[in-house]
């Protein structure tokens, strides 16, 4: 035991005399974490980091109507969120939209006022930008709900709409103080009555999402995509630490160490515990940039432990046993950087797994990303014991699994020497 | 000529590693696949969301609610009061709740509430879909109270909605494609093509070029060719299978498209070209490498739709050749623009490769 040791100590320290590409591999998924966050947020979504609306208006009608909706968007909580620019002509709103990246143009069409008064039908336009995917959708929806109560509006002003429009278009009518007062007496119980039930509307919405939330009882969206990326660094850091072995193979020296008083499988298990010590040294300090830069709490200790271990059991396993495969370190590099990449797709570092056909979540439970995924996110989100122990179990199988495989594998392998 | 030389030996070094093989051809077309799939296919607007109407009483008021939120273009499954809820990933991700007293509370003017209740699978654009159905919903309701009836027939105020350009709606595979592309051959020139120029200075074989009767110049054109030509072939698959397999409609202008390519493919080599003069070793230059150009293609538009970054990271986001590439692409494939409108871009894009190239140039050690 004490010669493994000392093999694993001093195989270690010549590891980390060229931190240079392990801190590489680390800067990965913290430049991929960085960026979002950067791009996002640290909390993702939510209405604070929910994106400007980006609008161009062209108002070809100009009258106190189409004024009035115009000027609404400049009151202060529409203000905040969106981001109004007024254009005279279509040509030029166009222009607008497409060198200035706005994310649709809404016309308001001329006659509208008139239409709108006069009981007519009219209709408002609305330009999306085709090279954006999300805000046009929002200023769509959005555009729905105006129309939606611009014709509750008019169905409000019912019979009356003609005599407004006449005074405060035409300025007519307002010498007439017997009809301006029981049209504004009329005005007021429509009002009255549709006010009672729409202004607030009365039946109100109460969202309920499943989503986990953090110990701070609030939505951290890093939560859920960090510990994604800590998983993907974690196997690629493995993996180039694995390397080494087919490197030491080139350059003789464990060929030398089987002349030495050690059997074969205590090289490798010194080999495959020192991959395992970097691992677990890049898992802390990515675990701490989550901490510090991130604001990610991790949760107890003794379920961090448990998990942390675990997931370096079966990240070291994994990698031992794609180099127990490969002849070359070009094919483990290969082989091992793709099957990284394909795991970390369907396991969760790019996209939430839930929102993934049934089908490929399926094939996501037979990746260590799936697990450790999972159990780290459950600890970001405050669980403990109860949380993350349905993940355990099946990192220890993979673990147990991969690093009895590989270990055997590479094992034979040295005693033959091909490794 | 001899430049060219240079280039083919680079190319057929290339081609002739199948890890290069895969990263360069094979794995931008299973990204693209997988997130074109995730993506969807189809018309947003035109997709069905799903939604459990939970119905704990049947009055008209209740019923009429439903109706409201069917003639939505929603797939509404109604789960009566005492029904079993119906379980599985079949079952729409999102359910609201009508809840016993909904007619008695309108009827009263009194608030009332409907839980609006979200599964971790349900996608955000879903949700905010069905906010906006539901509250287009409760109007339509609530004024039909109040005013009698409010039917969308009588509704005076219509939207007319299309999108610019008359091109076809970026989603699926239009929406991940142009950023892939730009993504990939920024990935390929910035790993490959730098840890081959490292590879080459470790194993002596720049040296022995210094040694040929080739001036710096000429050794340093060669290099950008080979990379360029290894971009090339890459964005000339990109094409192909774009057109063939995914349907991808290019644009209207096959020369603005070439000329923003071209551009684009020597500024990435270039840059790629001056990461490998930086670094001593090639796994360095490779991973230094990779992690800019994922820093690059993430703010510059090829991950997500740069809509959703704030106005100064957008704007910042500029000074990388990514973003022009994609603000290109869009400008041609989406508004159907010609070569007119993308030469700012090939401009800004060969004065960055220039840069790139000088810098390289200066710094280009052969022994």
């Amino acid at each position: 035991m004490r010669r493994i040791l000392v093999l694993v100590l001093k195989d270690l320290r010549r590891r980390l005399a060229d931190p240079a590409g392990f801190f590489l591999n680390l800067s990965i998924p913290l430049a991929m974490a960085g960026m979002m966050a950067l791009a996002f947020g640290n909390s993702g979504g939510g209405e604070q980091n929910a994106p400007q609306l980006r609008l161009v208006l062209v108002d070809l009608d100009e009258s106190p109507i189409s004024g009035m909706l115009a000027g609404a968007s400049q009151n202060p909580r529409a203000a905040g969120r969106m981001a109004v620019r007024r254009a005279a002509t279509r040509e030029e709103g166009l222009d607008v939209l497409r060198d200035e990246e706005f994310a649709a143009m809404l016309v308001i069409p001329r006659g509208f006022g008139q239409a709108l008064l006069g009981s007519e039908r009219t209709e408002l336009e609305l330009v999306k930008n085709p090279s954006e995917n999300i805000m046009p959708v929002v200023a769509q929806q959005g555009a729905e709900v105006l129309a939606l109560y611009l014709s509750a509006g008019a169905r409000v002003l019912g019979d009356e709409g003609p005599r407004l429009q006449k005074l405060l278009v035409d300025g007519a009518g307002w010498n007439d103080a017997a009809g301006l007062g029981s049209m504004i007496a009329t005005l007021y119980d429509r009002v009255d009555a549709a006010g009672n039930l729409l202004f607030p509307p009365i039946i109100e919405v109460t969202e309920q999402a499943e989503t986990k939330q953090d110990a701070g009882g609030g939505f951290n969206w890093m939560s859920w995509m960090f510990p994604g990326m800590v998983v993907m660094g974690l196997l690629f850091t493995s993996l180039t630490q694995m390397r080494d072995l087919l490197r030491e193979r080139d350059a003789g020296t464990l060929r030398r160490q089987l002349a030495s008083p050690l059997g074969a499988g205590q090289v490798i298990l010194a080999k495959v515990l020192s991959v395992a010590a970097v691992v677990a040294i890049a898992l802390v300090l990515l675990l701490t940039v989550g901490s510090l830069a991130f604001g990610l709490a991790w949760g107890a200790p003794a379920p961090l432990i448990a998990t942390s271990a675990l997931l370096v059991l079966a990240i070291t396993g994994f990698s031992a046993m794609v180099f127990a495969l490969v002849r070359t370190e070009r094919q483990g590099d290969a082989f091992g950087g793709v099957l990284t990449m394909l795991m970390s797709m369907v396991g969760g570092a790019f996209i939430p797994p839930q929102i993934l056909p049934e089908w490929l979540r399926g094939v996501s439970c037979f990746t260590v990303n799936h697990w450790g995924h999972e159990a780290l996110r459950a600890l970001a989100t405050g669980g403990g014991w109860a949380q993350v122990g349905a993940y355990l179990p099946a990192l220890a199988i993979m673990g147990v699994v991969f690093t009895g495989l590989g270990m055997t594998l590479l094992g034979r392998r040295h005693l033959r020497g091909t490794l | 000529m001899r430049p060219l030389t240079l280039a083919r030996g680079d190319l057929r070094l290339t081609m002739r590693d199948r890890s290069s093989i895969f990263w360069i051809f094979i794995a931008p077309f299973i990204w693209v696949y997988f997130f074109g799939f995730l993506a969807g296919g189809g018309d947003p607007s035109a997709t069905r969301i799903g939604l459990t109407v939970i119905q704990q009483e049947s009055t008209e008021p209740a019923e009429r609610f439903i109706e409201h939120l069917r003639a939505q273009n929603f797939d509404i499954r109604v789960v009566k009061s005492g029904e079993p809820m119906p379980s599985g990933d079949s079952v729409p991700p999102r359910s609201v709740t009508i809840p016993a007293g909904f007619a008695d509370a309108i009827a009263n003017r009194l608030k009332v509430q409907l839980d609006l209740h979200e599964e971790e699978r349900a996608s955000p654009e879903g949700t905010l879909a069905v906010r906006v159905a539901l509250h287009k919903a409760i109007v339509r309701l609530l004024a039909g109270e109040a005013l009698g009836g409010f039917d969308p027939a009588d509704d005076r105020v219509g939207l007319i909605s299309s999108w610019a350009g008359g091109r076809k709606i970026p989603t699926g595979y239009y929406q991940t494609i142009p950023g892939n592309l730009v993504m990939f051959v920024l990935l390929s020139t910035m790993t490959y093509g730098s840890a081959l120029l490292a590879i080459e200075r470790r194993n002596g074989i720049l040296r022995r070029l210094a040694a040929s009767p080739l001036t710096r110049t000429e050794i340093l054109a060669g290099k950008l060719m080979g990379r360029g030509a290894v971009a090339s072939v890459q964005v000339g698959v990109f094409l192909l299978i774009g057109l063939t397999l995914f349907r991808i409609d290019w644009g209207r202008s096959p020369g603005g498209l070439a000329a923003l390519l071209l551009t684009y493919i020597l500024c990435s080599a270039a840059i790629g070209l001056l990461s490998g003069t930086l670094f001593e070793s090639p796994q360095a230059s490779a991973g230094i490498g990779v992690t800019l150009s994922l820093i690059m293609a993430g703010l510059g538009g090829c991950w997500w739709p740069s809509e959703v970054m704030p106005a100064w990271l957008r704007t910042a986001s500029y000074v990388f050749p990514a973003a022009w590439a994609v603000n290109g692409l869009h400008q041609l494939v989406s508004w159907g623009g010609s070569l007119k409108d993308i030469l700012p871009h090939c401009a800004v894009l060969a004065l960055m490769g220039l840069a790139a190239g000088a810098v390289a140039v200066r710094r280009l050690r052969l022994d």
